[in-house]
């Protein structure tokens, strides 16, 4: 379970990161990502172990609104 | 001593707020200054805060224990409005009994409710009126404040059970408080992300994620942690027996278009609002109606960034009014 949150936190981060249009975005949230690492770790261990956070919200209409 | 200030940046008013220990931060006392506000460049607006912090008047102690109290945010403490075109002041006019201004710009509803907990008994309401934005209430889970500050903030542990988390004395540092909010800020984006929300990319009012309804489900833990918040408030004016009164603001977006789809929703938090105020029993006022019906192109009631205009003070300052005799809480 420790390794699979590492895991995702991680990846979820370099996303995040490179997510980002512009270079020094990119750099800023990575840094950002290492520097507050421990910080989300403990957050997401707890919210793990939580059941009141909500689901994660569906993407399935983002390819909708687009043509509004 | 009176100076001049001249603005660009997106929220001036946050220049008017310094660090508070219970509530993230508060107006800075004895503060005047004339602000030139985004949606009105050319015309300067004197805001004023007293000693106490707020946008009104010096507190007369004669006053304690027959005032009423409005909290909320920005609305309340009226960005881009001269203080004496506040629907408080106008409410206060029309009853004749002191209405007390404590809006804060950028308040959340965790805010407002510890405002009501530590600083209203300095005034022995006998009427609190929180106004509420309903698409601010996703403040409440994010405790990043625009101006690199920290709110404190309710959540709820895997029990369902409500706890506080309040904001550290360290954070009083400017250092320390921007760090933490920077911390805050990122975890916000990245909950947000992660969830297949963008808001830095192109945002649209119009399509904000809390009028989705395809992500409900991000906000479903906010309205749980809205609810027991709410119930806080109830049950400490109960107590006290203090009438509580729940002010629903419009939201901009009713103003402008309806909506293209069925898909996107401009009343879904609002309508989440007020079902969690029906199912606990608390009175409130939605100005929607009110509002639209007395908006035109040629004579707005909101300002272009949806914050009421005089007009608009004035509407629901009389709606206010309205009500409070309904419900039999003004002699």
């Amino acid at each position: 379970m420790d390794w699979v949150t590492h895991h995702t936190l991680f990846r979820n981060i370099i996303l995040l990161s490179f997510s980002k249009k512009r270079k020094f975005e990119v750099v800023e949230y990575l840094c950002k990502g290492l520097i507050f690492y421990p910080f989300l770790l403990r957050y997401f261990k707890a919210q793990s172990t939580s059941e009141s956070i909500g689901s994660l919200a569906s993407n399935v209409g983002d390819d909708i609104y687009p043509l509004f | 001593m009176s100076k001049t200030k001249r603005f660009t940046e997106r929220n001036p008013e946050l220049s008017f707020i310094c660090f508070d220990p219970k509530v993230g931060f508060w107006g800075r006392p004895n503060m005047e200054g004339d602000v030139y506000f985004d949606v009105r460049k050319d015309v300067p607006i004197r805001v004023r805060h007293n000693s106490e912090g707020i946008r009104d008047e010096p507190f007369d102690q004669s006053d304690k224990g027959r005032c009423l109290l409005c909290v909320g945010g920005s609305y309340t403490w009226g960005s881009g409005v001269e203080q004496e075109h506040l629907y408080p002041k106008l409410l206060s006019d029309q009853l004749g009994k002191r209405v007390v201004n404590l809006g804060q710009v950028a308040f959340g509803l965790d805010q407002v409710c510890l405002t009501v907990l530590t600083k209203s008994e300095a005034y022995s309401p006998s009427v609190v009126i929180v106004e509420q934005h309903p698409w601010a209430l996703h403040r409440i889970i994010n405790p990043y404040a625009n101006g690199g500050y920290v709110r404190p903030h309710f959540r709820l542990d895997a029990d369902q059970q409500v706890t506080l988390e309040k904001v550290p004395k360290h954070l009083k540092h400017k250092v320390v408080r921007r760090m933490v909010a920077s911390y805050y800020a990122y975890r916000k984006n990245l909950l947000e992300f992660i969830s297949g929300i963008d808001l830095s990319k192109n945002y649209d009012p119009l399509f904000d994620p809390m009028f989705l309804y395809w992500k409900i489900g991000y906000y479903d833990y906010m309205y749980q942690l809205a609810e027991k918040i709410i119930v806080i408030l109830r049950d400490y004016c109960l107590q006290r027996d203090i009438k509580l009164l729940f002010l629903i603001d419009s939201l901009l977006q009713y103003f402008t278009k309806k909506s293209k789809s069925d898909l996107v929703d401009y009343d879904l938090p609002r309508d989440r609002l007020i079902q969690i105020l029906e199912k606990n029993c608390v009175s409130y006022l939605d100005s929607k109606e009110q509002l639209l019906c007395h908006h035109s192109d040629d004579d707005p009631v909101i300002l272009n960034d949806g914050h009421l205009n005089e007009k608009g003070n004035e509407r629901v300052a009389l709606t206010l009014e309205k009500k409070l005799r309904s419900l039999g809480w003004i002699g």
